[in-house]
């Protein structure tokens, strides 16, 4: 209840602040939050964006000019899983879990 | 001839009187603290019904206020000498935020929505956003208060690929979700998108996640249209289990398209979508343990 109420308070405090081409959201590893650090990297076509990393909630935060496919790579414990999401005009939040199969992480929408 | 008197025959004569003085003592201290537990239990019973008078003349006044605002709103939108498109775009604002939870507005939402894409002028087209924001603020609220107590999860329509798959559709990931400890597989099937009206039509079918042995397990199928228009807290299917999951257009963006489903307890619905009876009597049955929650 209290991860919720968090996620709630992020989701909805961030929601005012969204523009075009904004995606956020939180990312979590068996069912908990990966923790403050974890980088995020997006590439949209051409276009590539620096990493930013997630806060203590796991949750980060991204600002991309280009609406459509993007790519998410995420870089945790020396593995870089990744998956297409897409942007638009409106913010849109991306939860992603990470699923360990064989060794190997994968990324997944929630 | 009387015995002398002992010692315990003295402390008899003194304890007598001491006896009787200490019952009528007690009697009185018994029957003083039960006056004041009564008291007590009365003065808290008056409290009560004080809150409870207060709490439903309140009830009363914002339900006559409500009543009245809505009455003079409709009355207004509807009216046959209908006002200017502002003016209106106006009214749906107001119903909108306060009574998105208690009445179907889509209606309003698509009238109001037509009118505004059929005219070309920027200031159409700023009405148009307009809408379409009011809308999604109000599915962003209902959604994040029915997360609160229930599940939710996204997936990302490629329009190109719905396209290119023709009348089968393209199939979302499925998702399993837990509410209040009963598991739900849910999957999402998308038919078609019209960009134009950005809309999509999804098919929608619920499975128990652990059905018992030997029981067919009872699915919920159902096929529905999701615009921007669209309320989780209004528009929402009503689940074998008593739950609802409702699906909510996100974005449209091109490419893809954005689907949130968010599942939650049936109470959660709004007012006018009421339990079926045969829910109600199971709640009951059940020791009411939803109500405990």
């Amino acid at each position: 209840m209290r991860v919720r109420l968090l996620a709630f308070l992020l989701t909805s405090t961030m929601m005012p602040a969204a523009w075009a081409g904004e995606m956020y959201g939180t990312i979590t590893d068996g069912g908990k939050p990966v923790g403050e650090g974890v980088a995020v990297e997006a590439r949209c076509g051409e276009a590539s964006y620096p990493a930013v990393k997630t806060d203590k909630s796991g949750a980060y935060h991204l600002a991309l000019k280009e609406k459509g496919k993007c790519r998410l790579t995420v870089r945790y414990k020396n593995q870089a899983p990744s998956i297409e999401v897409a942007s638009y005009d409106e913010g849109v939040q991306v939860d992603l879990v990470l699923e360990a199969k064989g060794g190997a992480y994968a990324l997944k929408r929630k | 001839m009387s015995q002398p008197k002992d010692r315990w025959d003295k402390v008899g004569v003194f304890l007598q009187p001491l006896g009787g003085l200490l019952t009528a003592f007690s009697v009185a201290v018994v029957g003083l603290a039960g006056s004041q537990v009564i008291d007590r239990q009365q003065a808290k019973s008056t409290d009560a019904r004080l809150y409870s008078e207060l709490m439903s003349q309140r009830e009363l006044a914002e339900s006559t206020l409500r009543k009245d605002m809505l009455v003079s709103v409709i009355q207004s939108y509807l009216a046959p000498q209908a006002g200017s498109i502002g003016a209106h775009l106006l009214q749906l604002e107001l119903l909108a935020y306060n009574f998105h939870d208690s009445l179907n507005l889509k209606p309003l939402f698509v009238d109001l929505s037509r009118q505004l894409r059929s005219r070309r002028d920027p200031e159409g087209q700023e009405d148009y956003a307009r809408l379409k924001h009011i809308a999604r603020e109000i599915a962003d609220r209902q959604r994040f208060a029915l997360e609160l107590r229930g599940v939710s999860f996204r997936r990302t329509v490629d329009l190109q690929e719905l396209s290119a798959a023709g009348g089968a559709g393209l199939g979302l990931d499925p998702a399993t979700v837990a509410v209040e400890g009963i598991k739900s597989d849910i999957n999402l099937r998308t038919l078609r998108a019209d960009p134009d009206q950005q809309t999509v039509q999804v098919r929608m079918e619920v499975r128990p996640g652990a059905p018992a042995a030997g029981v067919t397990p009872e699915v919920t199928r159902t096929e529905f249209e999701v615009s921007f228009f669209d309320f989780p807290m209004i528009d929402s299917t009503h689940l074998t289990n008593g739950q609802r999951c409702a699906v909510i257009l996100s974005a449209f963006g091109q490419e893809t398209a954005e689907l949130t489903t968010v599942c939650f307890p049936g109470e959660y619905a709004s007012l006018k979508d009421r339990p079926y009876y045969d829910e109600v009597v199971k709640q009951l049955r059940s020791g009411g343990s939803s109500i405990e929650r």
